[in-house]
């Protein structure tokens, strides 16, 4: 072993922590190598002077009080802890107030909506005017032809007494359809104006070739109808910025021209024309950019009857 | 005096006075180690209360695989270290004069009037000399001195104590021996005479 080895036992050595025989060898090596000696010695006396040390008592008075003063700090302590805990259940409580409140008002807000949008006798809940002026616009192509069943919406718009008194078979309206329109975004309401059109196209390509064969056709329902829809899709162009409606911008513009011939067709017997008009859906493909949309808003129509469904 | 794990029992027990007795019997060791950690009155009496804390809130789950005086003297140990690593270390200059302590009133161990003014005098100045030495050793330095030098604590014990390697005790020690000895240079002329 060298030097190193041994004096790496000097703190063993000073303190009699090595076994015997390592001690035995220790006393040896440093018996016979002063460096060694010297080191050892150094640090003996060093670990005596520091037995010098004395630690002052602070007396009898101060231990008989003691725990007194050791169970008032705890005390403290506790009241500390206790009031960290009381605060923390006073915020916890109030954080619980503020949650039951939120949740009152939530209920509150849809039993509001729910009792608002109820038919009186109980029946489905008007999800939006929509799915009632789709409706409304399917009987257009009915082979009984009913004016009142052909009116548009912004006719509509323009008798609400009609709105207010629908004829019976038709669910009630609480108030006027331009609130509800008004609540409906542009995208909803773009796509219930290509479900219009598309009614009304799919009318006037079948329509056409019945009236060919009868040798007299008679368009002047589809014509006020597409007259309408023109100066709406005027109104909901506008309404349709931005990048993400520019598909839906687009289609509505394709659809406003086609309607704009519709509604200059001739009352009666204007044969050349729906043909051209006929073409022209055909060649643009106008009915399967329709279907194309249609199935794109497919999830948002499912969510929104999964919503329904909850609601009922 | 009865056996301390059946005055640990009665604490865990509940017992009333029971953890008075259990402070009682104890407060004179932990605050001798917080005073050897902390150098000073004030800070050994606050470590020795938060001991005796930590210690009521543990005793429900002491086992009986340590003694309970160990086990108050680890935790004094730790938490004398947990409060050196929270606080920023207090530089104390060997010329600083010594702020007055409470205790410095009643010195356990100070020489006998007989002793002479010369003696007494020399006896002090070693005293001081000594505390502030010990105060340039860091904290685990400190501890691992203290504990073996002056708590005839074992270096295994230690190594234990504080979950570190018997050679890092070792090392330790050998380093705080080295500093204590050049802060005591002064007094190497005497050490024939202490040897």
């Amino acid at each position: 072993m060298t030097c190193d080895n041994y004096r790496d036992m000097m703190v063993e050595a000073l303190y009699r922590e090595l076994d015997a025989e390592r001690e035995r060898e220790f006393d040896v090596h440093v018996s016979g190598c002063a460096a060694c000696a010297a080191a050892f010695e150094e640090m003996r006396a060093t670990t005596a002077r520091m037995s010098e040390r004395t630690r002052s008592d602070p007396g009898h008075a101060y231990w008989s009080s003691y725990y007194d003063r050791l169970e008032a700090r705890m005390a403290a302590e506790e009241t500390v802890v206790d009031g960290a805990r009381t605060a923390a259940r006073r915020r916890s409580y109030v954080s619980w107030g503020y949650r039951v409140a939120a949740a009152v008002a939530v209920l509150a807000v849809g039993v509001w909506l729910g009792r608002s949008s109820m038919t009186p006798d109980g029946g489905r809940v008007r999800r939006t005017v929509i799915s009632s002026s789709t409706q409304k616009t399917d009987s257009i192509v009915k082979p009984s032809g009913e004016p009142n069943l052909a009116r548009s919406e912004s006719a509509e718009r323009e008798s609400p007494d009609a709105i207010d008194n629908p004829s019976p078979g038709q669910p009630r309206q609480d108030g006027p359809a331009e609130t509800h329109v008004a609540l409906a975004s542009a995208d909803v309401r773009a796509r219930e104006y290509i479900g219009r059109s598309q009614v009304l196209l799919l009318a006037l390509v079948n329509s056409g070739a019945d009236s060919t064969d009868a040798g007299t056709a008679d368009f002047e329902v589809q014509r006020k109808r597409a007259g309408l829809l023109v100066s709406e899709a005027a109104v909901l162009r506008d309404d349709l910025p931005g990048g993400d409606n520019r598909r839906l911008r687009e289609l509505v513009t394709d659809l406003q021209m086609i309607l704009r011939e519709i509604a200059n067709l001739e009352s009666q017997n204007d044969l050349d024309a729906v043909e051209i008009i006929r073409n022209r859906v055909d060649r643009e493909g106008v009915l399967l950019k329709i279907d194309v949309e249609q199935m794109r808003d497919e999830p948002r129509k499912s969510t929104q009857t999964k919503r329904s469904g909850a609601i009922d | 005096m009865q056996d301390e794990y059946e005055l640990v029992r009665r604490v865990q027990a509940g017992e009333a006075f029971a953890f008075r007795e259990f402070v009682q019997r104890y407060q004179r060791d932990v605050y001798g180690i917080a005073y050897d950690l902390c150098g000073n009155h004030h800070d050994a009496e606050d470590l020795s209360q938060e001991v005796f804390i930590k210690a009521h809130r543990a005793l429900g789950t002491f086992r009986a695989d340590a003694k309970p005086g160990s086990w108050l003297y680890r935790i004094t140990m730790n938490t004398y270290l947990d409060s050196k690593r929270k606080k920023p270390v207090k530089l104390v200059s060997l010329h600083a004069p010594r702020d007055a302590e409470p205790g410095d009133d009643h010195p356990i161990d100070m020489p006998a009037p007989t002793a002479g003014p010369d003696r007494v005098t020399h006896s002090v100045q070693v005293r001081e000399d000594v505390e502030r030495a010990l105060a340039v050793l860091s904290a685990q330095e400190r501890t691992v001195f203290v504990m073996r030098h002056y708590h005839d604590m074992s270096i295994r014990d230690i190594s234990t104590a504080l979950s570190i390697a018997e050679g890092t005790v070792k090392s330790m020690l050998f380093r705080s021996i080295r500093k204590l000895r050049e802060q005591l240079a002064q007094y190497r002329d005497e050490a024939g005479d202490l040897a």
